[in-house]
């Protein structure tokens, strides 16, 4: 009870009482007594006063101590989640004497002994984190894939290369058993080598095996290791696609048995007549002949048998080159940089695409080219446009000026190219690119030339642009949905065994109300506290109506981006089936519900808030955007502003608080709704104070 | 009277000269383009010496020193094998069928003539 309440509660029952015995007085004894004075006329005044005085000391107790504790109650709440207020002052009144100014100070040594704690405690998180995430990044960006499974060989851990080396119908997933996924025998076998070896291999166990579908061809190597330091024996498995390479491999082996074969007998031949022509060289003419016949014609078997071979060698060698996809921005940003010692200058012009380019070689071929034509042309302005046609992507170098003429062109491609390795010529790289030179007259621009290279056509979105972003404003008004129906099973459940679902949405604005629509909807799985990364539900929406330009600013989505995709409402319910009975997580999630509720999605589950809970952590920070509060907890925010990074960031986030939670004892699910409930009542408050 | 050989090869172009070699050594020389055909060559002639083939149509070289070995009134003849597979297992697999010596192609003329002349001596 609050203490103004209790003051202003027995005052009144005082005075009722008072106020009670004057009238029973009056009832019982009307009659005057000896004085002259009845006892009703004596009671009425005296209870009078007696009121008065009750409700004055009510007053006074009220003025002098009630509302200056209940203002330093409340001052400490406030300073509670939000640092020592510098801008309040105590309330300062002489019943409470130096009370306020040492419950201020002390409130400041708490939050000064908070800091430092809070300081050394994310110092070592963040140290850790540190370890952890570089020990991530290694695994992250290692083009070896990695699984680990238990003794049953369940899944339990797996990278991403893991899963983009595995094909689509063999989804990776925590829970699988490997046996889902690769060839069984091979398997079988490597499994058997493991268990029944006397001696440690020096290949470590390795073969090679298939995926299971077929398709792709992996080299293996499989470890027993000891599960959380126990008995239990788990199995890691390194694995890498050698598809490519197996293929090259037996394609060398086809080509090198076929030359043996092949070879053999024509040089058989050809040795016999060439020694039996030197050791005879008296030989009769018709013989002689006969034997210039055979010389003749297996030369011709040579011949054919090497060029075949050659052939054979061309195709295998373009499959070596070191082919990735690389923006074509990127390429050109590089070119740039190696041209400007070159008084060359290039205008870059086009969108830019992706490409499937060996890339130092594919900028050492543009550099020859450009220098060539500089040269031919005395010319040093270029323009290069890059674009995507429709079965190719085109990179044209556009000058003012004549066509380049085949047999020039045809010279060019002879010549070595300058800076590569192992003396390859142009025409080796266009082969690789399998492209060749091409000189038009330029279609739209009278009086300019091209040289178009048209290139394989990869199909990717533009990568995000990344731009720093203001944060956007909290939403509050619209409480967070807490623990009912069947969430009622989990409220003491820990957090860190829920299963949970952080999801974000990016928009044409902030306020659906004013016509402000959804553009994508991303989501991550948490599962027994990991982040299911290789499950992300991400869909672009169509808004059907344009996307203002400064919103394409904040999150990289465009007109043409969406214009092919599904609309919100069936969107949502493919979301609502990825969320299932899970917990929802976001960052402001008040600001996601208003748009998802727009479209009639109700809210049944609990929905924890990322802001909240870091406020409730870290209330001191004054930065609380969802990158601040990443950089906090060491987050990677690598994607942020993608509906799809934002809800990776949320999801990673919450996986560093269950642990700084559980430093406050709020361990369960029923703990972090309380807790959060009082945060956003608090923020609210706050947001309408200051 | 000159020693026999019986040369047979499905390729023209390695019997030509050969022929041509091993007449000039003084040895009496006959020709067939098959393992067929060399089986009845061998039967018509009763060569000393046959210098077989392994890969030739109909029937193989390796079959065709199995029927020979398998007859005790041919077991005198020598048989080399000239193959174009250099592998081990055929070699191992030409010997033991019972061939003399097993030559993988290319070979050396010389070598070839030295290693007759081993086997069944000058003409």
């Amino acid at each position: 009870m609050r203490p103004r309440t209790l003051i202003w509660g027995v005052t009144g029952f005082f005075a009722f009482c008072a106020a009670a015995l004057a009238f029973g007085l009056t009832i019982l004894w009307p009659e005057p007594g000896r004085s002259g004075l009845s006892l009703a006329q004596l009671a009425l005044p005296l209870a009078s006063v007696v009121c008065l005085l009750f409700f004055f000391s009510g007053w006074l107790l009220d003025y002098l101590l009630a509302k200056p504790l209940e203002r330093l109650a409340l001052q400490l709440k406030h300073n509670g989640h939000r640092g020592p207020a510098k801008s309040l002052s105590p309330p300062r009144t002489a019943c409470l004497g130096e009370l306020p100014a040492r419950v201020m100070d002390m409130d400041k040594q708490l939050h000064a002994v908070r800091a430092e704690l809070d300081f050394a405690v994310s110092g070592n998180i963040k140290k850790s984190d540190l370890h952890k995430r570089r020990l991530e990044n290694i695994l992250r960006d290692l083009d070896k894939g990695i699984i680990v499974t238990d003794k049953q060989h369940k899944i339990l851990y797996y990278n991403p290369a893991a899963a983009d080396i595995l094909t689509e119908e063999n989804t990776i997933r925590p829970g699988a058993y490997l046996e889902q996924l690769f060839a069984e025998a091979p398997l079988a076998h490597a499994l058997s080598k493991l268990d029944f070896s006397q001696v440690r291999y020096q290949d470590d166990n390795e073969f090679i095996c298939a995926a299971k579908g077929g398709g792709v061809v992996m080299q293996c190597r499989l470890n027993r290791f000891a599960l959380d330091g126990g008995n239990d024996k788990g199995l890691i498995l390194f694995f890498q696609d050698v598809t490519r390479r197996f293929a090259c491999r037996k394609q060398q082996d086809r080509i090198f048995n076929m030359l043996l074969r092949n070879l053999r007998r024509p040089i058989t031949n050809l040795r016999a007549v060439i020694e039996t022509l030197t050791d005879y060289p008296d030989m009769e003419p018709r013989v002689i002949w006969n034997f210039y016949n055979i010389l003749k014609e297996e030369s011709l078997v040579l011949d054919k048998e090497l060029g075949a071979a050659t052939h054979e060698r061309t195709i295998l060698g373009a499959g070596q080159w070191f082919m990735n996809t690389v923006y074509s921005d990127d390429l050109l940003a590089c070119l740039d940089e190696r041209l400007a010692k070159q008084q060359l200058v290039i205008k870059r012009t086009g969108n830019p695409v992706w490409l499937n380019i060996d890339s130092y070689n594919f900028l050492l071929l543009l550099e020859f080219l450009l220098n060539k034509l500089k040269e031919w042309e005395k010319n040093h302005l270029f323009d290069i446009e890059v674009y995507q046609g429709k079965d190719h992507a085109y990179v044209d170098l556009c000058w003012q000026g004549q066509v380049v003429p085949v047999n020039i062109l045809n010279s060019w491609q002879k010549e070595q190219l300058p800076g590569a390795f192992d003396a390859i010529c142009v025409e080796d790289v266009l082969n690789a690119h399998e492209t060749g030179l091409w000189s038009k007259a330029h279609g739209s621009k009278p009086g300019y030339a091209v040289l178009h290279l048209p290139l394989a056509l990869i199909l990717k979105n533009p990568p995000l642009p990344q731009n720093s972003l203001p944060p956007r404003p909290e939403f509050y008004h619209v409480p967070l949905p807490g623990i009912s129906g069947d969430f009622m099973f989990q409220q003491d459940m820990p957090l860190n065994l829920l299963e949970c679902v952080a999801f974000d949405i990016e928009t044409t604005g902030l306020y659906p109300g004013q016509g402000d629509r959804i553009l994508a909807l991303g989501a991550v799985r948490i599962i027994e506290g990991k982040v299911v990364r290789d499950d992300i539900f991400y869909h672009l929406i169509n808004p059907e109506c344009p996307i203002p330009k400064e919103s394409t600013g904040f999150h990289g989505i465009s007109d043409d981006m969406v214009a092919n995709k599904p609309a919100v409402d069936k969107v949502l319910p493919l979301f609502e089936e990825f969320v299932g009975n899970r917990v929802l997580i976001g960052y402001n999630p008040v600001f996601d519900m208003q748009f998802m509720q727009h479209y009639g999605k109700t809210f049944s589950e609990p929905v924890l808030d990322i802001l909240l809970l870091s406020f409730f952590l870290h209330g001191d920070s004054k930065e609380q955007s969802l990158e601040a509060i990443a950089e906090r907890f060491g987050v990677d925010t690598g994607k942020l502003h993608s509906a799809e990074g934002d809800a990776l960031i949320c999801a990673d986030i919450f996986i560093r608080l269950i642990e700084l939670l559980a430093l406050r004892n709020i361990a369960t699910l029923a703990d972090t709704v309380a807790v959060q409930r009082e945060m956003f009542e608090l923020r609210k408050e706050q947001q309408q104070i200051f | 009277m000159p020693k026999k050989i019986l040369l047979v090869d499905d390729e023209p172009n390695i019997l030509i000269p050969l022929e041509y070699l091993l007449k000039q050594a003084g040895y009496e020389v006959f020709t067939a383009n098959d393992g067929e055909e060399g089986l009845q060559s061998i039967r018509a002639r009763l060569p000393d010496l046959v210098l077989l083939d392994v890969t030739m149509p109909k029937l193989t070289g390796f079959e065709v020193c199995e029927t020979v070995r398998a007859k005790p009134e041919w077991q005198h003849i020598r048989i080399i094998m000239l193959s174009a597979e250099g592998r081990a297992v055929e070699k191992a697999k030409g010997l033991d069928l019972g061939a003399d010596e097993y030559m993988t192609k290319p070979f050396s003329t010389r070598v070839l003539l030295e290693c007759v002349k081993n086997l069944i001596g000058d003409a």
